[in-house]
């Protein structure tokens, strides 16, 4: 054999062993793909409603977050968006989902209040939530299934105020960071937000508490996804939120919380 | 000759009216279920529904004043046993008044009492606070009276009304030695009895 034969012949056999390793690997990884992921080998997605927004990063900054209404998390999840974690702003959603089968069984991980907000020079003078009955006072709710604004209808309701308040409604928004952001910006005279939402915007709006006898139990529940690639990490991520560090963010970011599990 | 009565004279003639009384009780017990409404969603309306709400939450508040007055037992023994006959109306009220609210009634973990410091300890503390709280549950039953739309419910504020003001009387009496109070009692709107019984019920 002449070296330059041997050449072309080692050259041409370099070729096909690096095509066949490239063509090895491109069936691995097609392969990988298709099954499930070791436990913990990727980033956790958690689908979060928009009270959470700045709270979770503080408890856990790795995962992925999806922060929404927990309705619009809710169908996206129905529809089959991958998530590791479901934290709702009310219980209903993640027992549907239990009882749908697709989470395992719920936990209540923090509580919450609904306050009215105002712009901080509040043009309309508001002073109490009775006040938002008066005739051209502009307000701003959640849309209807958004846990915000579920509550915020249950106050109304409570008050007897309803039909009063809804005539003064100019628009309903599809998550509560929205109601906040449209108060903050003066863009209506008041809105239903949580207490815990008044922390980021305390110097653009100012807020109300709502009679005790009128406040709805706001109780936030959390699921893990029985779809969860990452079954083990979504379930310590869940303890994470629920142990001392979650705890500590939550009341220091002015959630309530449940009794401690012993 | 007009004399002065006794706190236990005076009560005692209001016992006469115990006949009536019970049979407001009957009238609570039967109007209730009908007032709570059917399938098709009527029912009282939702400005009836939001007095019934705070006043079942006013006797909640009222049950927890009568139980830590009695437990204090800084109050005369002479005169616990109308603080203990005082609670037992409370509770009747409560229970009349949650049945028109079904699932939605408010129960006492909704609250986080709240009570100015020193309140339960000495008599007249407890009679001053008692007085504050039955002058605002009289208040807002006389408004409810004409306030509410629904015939039935307007029957049961005025009966609880004049329970509440037997209370009032007492306490009164405890506080003062003026068991009678005014001739018109000031009747509140649902937004001033709410302002009135807040502080006391809690963030």
């Amino acid at each position: 054999m002449s070296v330059m034969f041997r050449n072309q012949w080692l050259r041409r056999g370099a070729l096909v062993a690096i095509a066949a390793a490239v063509l090895s690997a491109a069936l691995v990884a097609g392969a990988s793909a298709r099954v499930a992921k070791p436990a913990g080998s990727s980033q956790l997605t958690i689908f979060a409603a928009a009270s959470l927004t700045q709270v979770f990063p503080k408890i856990d900054s790795k995962p992925k977050y999806s922060f929404a209404g927990s309705n619009t998390l809710l169908a996206q999840i129905e529809q089959g968006a991958p998530a590791d974690v479901f934290a709702s702003a009310n219980t209903t959603y993640p027992q549907q989902l239990f009882n749908e089968g697709k989470c395992e069984k719920p936990v209540i991980y923090a509580y919450n209040k609904v306050v009215v907000i105002v712009p901080k020079s509040n043009p309309a003078h508001i002073t109490s939530v009775w006040q938002l009955q008066r005739p051209g006072v502009k307000v701003i709710i959640a849309a209807k299934g958004v846990p915000a604004g579920d509550y915020a209808r249950t106050i109304l309701s409570n008050l007897g105020i309803s039909k009063a308040v809804f005539k003064n409604v100019v628009s309903q928004e599809p998550d509560v960071k929205s109601v906040t952001s449209k108060i903050a910006l003066g863009q209506a005279d008041a809105g239903f937000v949580y207490r815990t939402d008044v922390v980021p915007v305390a110097s653009q709006v100012q807020f109300f508490t709502i009679p005790a006898w009128a406040q709805p139990p706001v109780r936030y529940g959390m699921c893990v996804l029985k779809s969860s690639q990452n079954i083990s990490a979504a379930r310590a991520f869940q303890a994470r939120v629920l142990g001392p560090i979650g705890r500590g963010q939550l009341s220091g970011a002015l959630f309530g919380l449940p009794p401690k599990k012993k | 000759m007009i004399g002065k009565l006794s706190r236990a004279q005076f009560l005692a003639r209001g016992v006469g009216g115990g006949v009536a009384l019970m049979a407001g009780g009957t009238l609570l017990a039967t109007a209730a279920p009908a007032l709570a409404g059917t399938s098709d969603g009527t029912g009282p309306p939702e400005e009836d529904l939001a007095v019934v709400r705070l006043a079942a939450s006013a006797e909640l508040l009222a049950e927890e004043f009568y139980t830590r007055a009695i437990a204090s037992r800084k109050i005369a023994k002479e005169d616990r046993g109308y603080l203990a006959a005082a609670l037992a109306n409370e509770r009747d009220h409560y229970a009349a008044l949650a049945k028109v609210l079904g699932d939605a009634a408010p129960i006492a973990d909704d609250f986080q009492f709240v009570f100015p410091a020193g309140a339960f300890g000495s008599e007249a503390a407890i009679a001053k606070l008692g007085v504050a709280l039955e002058t605002a549950f009289v208040g807002a039953y006389v408004g409810a009276v004409t306030g509410l739309q629904t015939l039935e419910l307007q029957g049961v504020a005025a009966q609880i009304a004049a329970s509440e003001a037997m209370h009032l009387s007492v306490l009164s009496d405890i506080h003062s030695h003026s068991p009678v109070g005014p001739a018109f009692p000031v009747a509140l709107t649902v937004e001033q009895a709410s302002d009135a019984l807040t502080p006391f019920l809690g963030t």
